[in-house]
């Protein structure tokens, strides 16, 4: 076993993000944290159930607001959040997908206060602006002058031991176990070898199967949410 | 360097300080993984499951206890895994199942908690004076209304002197009275990989002296880290080393 400090493991959540305005400019430096981080923590502290209502479709009537809540249920009790979305408070491609936008800020919300993270997540931001997150070192020497660090849903970040497992055991509710388990990731993720599954990607299907399994009912696919 | 001193750093580090050095300081990838700890890893898994179902009162029945075994087992086996003596992955497979089948039927913990996180100030138990900036950090397998329940996967069950000095044990007693304000009963669960498997179950006692002995442990280990002492310790346990070749190039 190896045991991380809280403050620690919760300083591994927070990421110093950049954030440029339309013209790509240096507005600021933020502390943030990312959603499927928040997925991948929570699911190796143990999680039972992370379901989803829809409060509020968006409507002409209601300036197209679409209002999630999301319901999560962990070893140490049960934490609620609210997402909202609405053409406002998203950029252009994701206006079709206000419903989608609001479950991952609702689920986003939930995860955070169940893992006692206060910043925001940056799914949560309202602002438009785009985002890249950067290391301490990056954004300690960051300037707008400098060119834009990369981004880091283009970084490679295997997934963990703990995701693998959860993999397996739910694959195992389905009844596929063993070999037949190795073989259906490897299918699934399209890879020759399961080191090679990134963390997001590994999130994202537990959640799928998750759900498959009848644990955690959310109205959208979370694979799909987390792009949002 | 890690911020933190946990129970299997200690150990590790007075077993051989340089085998600390390359898993915690270098945080260099392991040469080779061992099927002996990949096992202890599935075993322990499943059962901190199994121990979450009493505690929420709805008990796993053998076979779904079984088939979480079976799948940490097999992706605990996704990596290669080095196979000492003739264990092959489904003789390990079937050993984990008839372990845990027979720790299910002799089983009578009452949980407080499975798989429960501790972090608690090096302080010497006498005075409460804190004797070292860095938090003892680790994980109670299984809590109980007495106390502390470990598990372990061997061949053997270590003999009365060797419990007596026990490091881990006595780590965990200090950790439980620190914030319990009182000593706990401790027992050690050993699944014995045998040709015939067997659970056995042996209480451990802990006194104040232990608690001193393991502080001052501690406090010797927190200061060779801090000083960079690192030096290998060859003896028996390098057979079985993640770190043997790098090792063997050392300095």
């Amino acid at each position: 076993m190896k045991p991380n400090g809280n403050g620690k493991a919760k300083e591994s959540l927070i990421r110093k993000v950049v954030i440029r305005d339309e013209d790509g400019h240096l507005v600021e430096v933020k502390n943030l944290t990312l959603y499927a981080d928040l997925l991948t923590a929570m699911h190796q502290n143990g999680i039972k159930a992370l379901q989803t209502n829809v409060v509020q479709l968006p409507l002409p009537d209601n300036g197209q607001l679409a209002v999630v809540k999301a319901v999560l249920k962990t070893g140490i009790g049960v934490f609620t959040g609210l997402g909202d979305a609405s053409p406002q408070s998203v950029e252009a491609e994701l206006v079709p997908h206000l419903i989608r936008v609001a479950e991952t800020r609702a689920k986003a919300r939930a995860l955070r206060d169940a893992l006692g993270v206060g910043v925001v997540a940056v799914e949560e931001l309202t602002d438009g602006a785009s985002l890249e997150a950067l290391t301490k070192s990056e954004a300690a020497k960051e300037s707008p002058q400098q060119s834009a660090p990369a981004d880091p849903s283009k970084e490679f970040v295997p997934m963990t031991d703990k995701q693998r497992q959860m993999l397996f055991r739910q694959l195992a509710k389905k009844g596929i176990e063993g070999e037949a388990a190795k073989q259906h990731l490897l299918t699934a993720f399209g890879v020759n070898d399961l080191r090679k599954v990134s963390r997001k990607a590994a999130s994202d299907y537990i959640d799928k199967l998750m759900k498959e399994n009848g644990q955690g009912q959310g109205n959208g696919s979370h694979a799909e949410a987390s792009h949002a | 360097m890690p911020d933190y001193l946990s129970v299997s750093q200690i150990t590790l580090y007075l077993n051989c300080s340089l085998h600390y050095y390359f898993r915690y300081i270098e945080e260099r990838e392991p040469e080779r993984h061992f099927a002996a700890l990949a096992f202890g890893k599935a075993i322990h898994s499943a059962l901190a499951s199994f121990h979450e179902s009493l505690k929420d009162g709805k008990p796993l029945p053998v076979e779904e206890f079984q088939r979480l075994f079976r799948a940490d087992w097999a992706a605990e086996t996704t990596e290669p895994l080095y196979y000492a003596n003739s264990d092959t992955p489904e003789s390990l497979l079937e050993l984990g199942q008839t372990l845990l089948a027979e720790y299910a039927q002799v089983c009578r913990f009452e949980v407080v908690e499975a798989e429960h996180r501790f972090e608690v100030p090096l302080c010497d138990p006498d005075t409460g004076e804190v004797l070292c900036d860095k938090p003892l950090v680790g994980i109670y397998d299984l809590v109980t209304p007495e106390g502390i329940v470990e598990f372990k996967t061997a061949k053997s069950v270590p003999d009365a002197g060797q419990l007596a000095r026990h490091l881990q044990l006595s780590a965990y007693a200090y950790a439980f009275s620190f914030k319990e304000r009182r000593m706990p009963t401790l027992m050690f669960v050993h699944l014995l990989k045998l040709k015939k498997p067997r659970v056995e179950m042996t209480a451990v006692v802990r006194e104040n002296k232990h608690l001193q002995f393991f502080t001052r442990c501690a406090l010797a280990v927190a200061r060779g880290i801090e000083a960079n002492i690192f030096a290998p310790n060859p003896g028996w346990g390098c057979a079985n080393c993640e770190y043997a070749r790098v090792c063997g190039e050392w300095p």
